[in-house]
């Protein structure tokens, strides 16, 4: 080989040699010991990393950025249940004992969805705790929406700060049919205020496809769909009247409901434990929110999270109040301005083949079009709606990924639908998929579950079981479980499981937020504690350990290792659900 | 840079919030850096990183294979580059301001990190795309040839070949010495 051809191919050898951390070849290290020009390579090779090494540490992001549906963590407390009783009870007079149940909740918002077209009310909010040098932050605003995913939620700061140099937590968002603009300041750690405050940023994006995920939460304020479905942690306190209009009180954790997301999402905020205790005034009527207070709860694991964030809460005054007042139902029109400098959300509105399918009365079409694929491929998506409610179909014929089309997690629940045909519904029973030998769809909606099955039968398409090599094929309803294994008893929750050789692995979905994984395995020992928060509990007449870092409890029964580990419910209802395991 | 734990990506997938937190601080610095390279522009890489995010949010449970999840990501990332570079329009705000004195102020040799970043931005993208997964962000080859779409051996090459490039333009050592 010519020289040069050789440098080239040594050279080349060692770059590759030097990313991957190993040695370069037995000829390669010849030509290197009597080659200088490679050996000078070799040398700038690590002179070169030094150096993009050393400009790369100095470049660092100007802040940190919020997730796209920031959350926290948390928990209840009885002292608080009595306080927020009690605030009630001052506000309304004691309203009537609750006769409706938590899970009839969904029924109502679906029988009210129809009839609003769009309303719009004053917002205020109260915000405690932020920062020690702001005792308290006060917001105004408005509350704008038109059926079914029109909205705008504007908030201007209007608390007095200490000085010019602390920053207005104003935050306007609006979205129009697929159009998003938000304007808004975000997060910076209390240690850091009030220097780490960066300029408002503005995000707009044009196209994304209806009802995008985007979109979903902040709708949430119109009205707790999603928060619903599902029913753990819920509990109704009674039916009262505020400002003149009558309300359901409901109590849920900050992780059972999506309302307090969809004001927090955007915007620089305290943080919450998803197990603070939140209580909620639901207009009867519509089912929109009315007024929100969160409390501190008061477990361990709460005042860990508290002492590592600064917080000093008080346990018996909410330390985040939203109120929404002057509600008027009716016809309003949002708008939005994108500006020129939008990204793209990948949506385009053409016609596309999806058919009509069997929808209740009053559905009409919303919008249509289509969306690539990350990897390639034409997605059709098809949307209708009769008000606030919507129902939307997604159809591939390039899916080539193997796990079902559309669903969020494998932990689904096979169905049985009209001519033998299969659907798969995911955990939270918003989305139903087919899969068939050319097509693949996923339905998905704001509506009852019945909804979205009839819409599924009425397509023409032959579900079919997923391929054996397919993640969903080893997913099986609770009740197929393997006989002899704990399965947790409780209401409210949706739980499918996948069995994994002698491996039992449980999924339960719940309110808003709040999800718990269960694994159940032969052993005899618990693996060493790793971190500083783990503690004794009893639990099913046992010593088990839970790590309030982690969220996870664990203990030994019967020869099998068994876990439970979630951020977003507490340690006491970890321990209900445990205490309800029973062998299958 | 270090993975993320795969669990996180499971459960994120499955709904966890705070494992996609977790993902999130895992992956944002690497991100914004590696669309720092590619835009040159630090405030539209801010814009673009919360951008990918939340497509990450929305997409994350169509990834199946979770090993797979940096690739991904930044595979995502690049996209909604080349997006938002179609249609940006030059500017310089404060927050590009503030990201420039802190790229020259803070080195302890700012002639030197100028330079080097010069050099980087004068090689041709795809050179500057490979050499930035492999060697400044860490990627494996696999995860970059997954990321740039390209079989590994073209990122081996576009990395040594980059190398050479800046060798040669840092006047570490002339490539056609020999």
């Amino acid at each position: 080989m010519p020289i040069d051809l050789m440098c080239e191919h040594v050279q080349l050898e060692l770059s590759i040699a030097h990313d991957e951390s190993r040695e370069s070849s037995p000829d390669a290290r010849v030509h290197l010991d009597t080659c200088q020009h490679c050996q000078r390579f070799a040398t700038a090779l690590v002179t070169l990393d030094q150096r993009l090494a050393r400009g790369e540490s100095h470049l660092s992001p100007p802040f940190r950025t919020p997730s796209p549906r920031t959350r926290r963590n948390w928990q209840p407390v009885a002292a608080a249940l009595l306080a927020g009783l009690i605030a009630g009870a001052l506000m309304s007079g004691f309203g009537r004992l609750a006769s409706l149940q938590a899970h009839e909740l969904r029924a109502l918002y679906d029988l009210a969805s129809p009839a609003l077209g769009g309303l719009s009310a004053d917002l205020r909010v109260v915000e405690r705790g932020w920062h020690p040098a702001v005792g308290e932050r006060h917001y105004r605003g408005k509350l704008t929406y038109s059926a079914p995913e029109s909205l705008a939620i504007s908030l201007i700061d209007e608390t007095v700060y200490p000085n010019s140099q602390w920053q207005a937590n104003n935050v306007d968002l609006r979205f129009v049919d697929g159009d998003f603009f938000v304007r808004s300041t975000l997060s910076c750690p209390v240690s850091a205020l009030p220097n780490c405050q960066p300029e408002p940023i503005v995000r707009a994006i044009a196209g994304l496809k209806p009802f995008d995920e985007t979109v979903l939460t902040p709708l949430e304020m119109i009205g707790p769909s999603r928060s619903l479905t599902w029913w753990s942690g819920i509990s109704v306190l009674g039916e009262t009247e505020l400002a003149s209009r009558s309300v359901i009180q409901v109590e849920t954790t900050v992780s059972g409901s999506d309302i307090l997301t969809a004001i927090t999402e955007h915007g620089g905020w305290r943080e919450m434990h998803p197990t603070d205790r939140a209580l909620i005034w639901l207009d009867r009527q519509t089912l929109a929110p009315l007024r929100i207070e969160v409390f501190a709860a008061r477990s361990p694991e709460r005042q860990l999270w508290a002492g590592r964030h600064g917080y000093q809460d008080p346990e018996r005054d909410p330390f985040f109040v939203v109120e929404i007042d002057s509600l008027d139902l009716g016809g309003f029109e949002v708008e939005v301005e994108l500006g020129t400098d939008a990204l793209s959300g990948g949506f385009s509105e053409v016609e596309t083949p999806i058919p009509m399918p069997s929808l209740p009365a009053d559905f009409a079409d919303h919008r249509q079009g289509q969306w690539l694929l990350p990897e390639g491929g034409i997605v059709w998506a098809r949307s209708w709606s009769d008000g606030r409610g919507w129902v939307m179909i997604e159809s591939t014929r390039e899916w080539r990924d193997s796990h079902l089309f559309g669903l969020p997690s494998p932990f689904v629940q096979p169905l049985a639908l009209p001519e033998g045909r299969i659907g798969y519904l995911s955990a939270d029973h918003n989305r139903l998929a087919l899969h068939s030998d050319d097509e693949d769809v996923v339905i998905s909606g704001s509506v009852p579950v019945e909804t979205l099955v009839t819409v599924a039968a009425s397509l023409d398409i032959q579900g079919q079981e997923v391929p054996a090599d397919w993640e969903e094929s080893d997913v099986v309803a609770a009740d197929s479980i393997p006989s002899g294994t704990l399965v947790p008893d409780v209401s409210g929750w949706s739980m499918a499981g996948l069995v994994d050789g002698e491996r039992r692995v449980m999924l339960l979905v719940g309110s808003g937020n709040q999800n718990v994984l269960l694994e159940a395995e032969p052993g005899d020992r618990l693996d060493s504690p790793t971190g500083p928060d783990f503690s004794e509990v009893e639990v099913r007449s046992t010593t088990g350990r839970y790590d309030a870092g982690t969220g996870t409890l664990e203990w030994i029964e019967g020869g099998v290792v068994v876990r439970m580990r979630s951020s977003s419910v507490s340690l006491e209802t970890l321990i209900e659900i445990a205490e309800s395991m029973k062998p299958r | 840079m270090e993975s993320p734990d795969v669990a996180d990506v499971v459960a994120a997938a499955a709904g966890d919030i705070a494992a996609f937190e977790r993902l999130v601080h895992a992956t944002e610095g690497h991100l914004w850096r590696y669309l720092v390279h590619l835009l040159d522009d630090g405030a539209l890489a801010e814009d673009v990183r919360q951008e990918v995010f939340i497509r990450v949010h929305r997409k994350l449970p169509s990834l199946r294979d979770p090993n797979r999840f940096v690739p991904w990501v930044f595979a995502m990332a690049r996209n909604a580059a080349f997006d938002a570079s179609r249609s940006r329009r030059r500017r310089k705000d404060r927050l590009q301001l503030v990201v420039d004195e802190t790229r020259h102020a803070a080195s302890p040799d700012p002639h030197l990190e100028v330079e080097v970043a010069d050099a980087l931005m004068r090689l041709d993208q795809e050179l500057r795309e490979a050499l930035v997964l492999i060697g400044m962000m860490g990627l494996s080859y696999a995860e970059a040839a997954a990321t740039l779409g390209v079989p590994e051996g073209t990122v081996k090459s576009r990395v040594f070949r980059a190398r050479r490039q800046l060798v040669s333009s840092l006047e570490m050592e002339a490539p056609d010495a020999y």
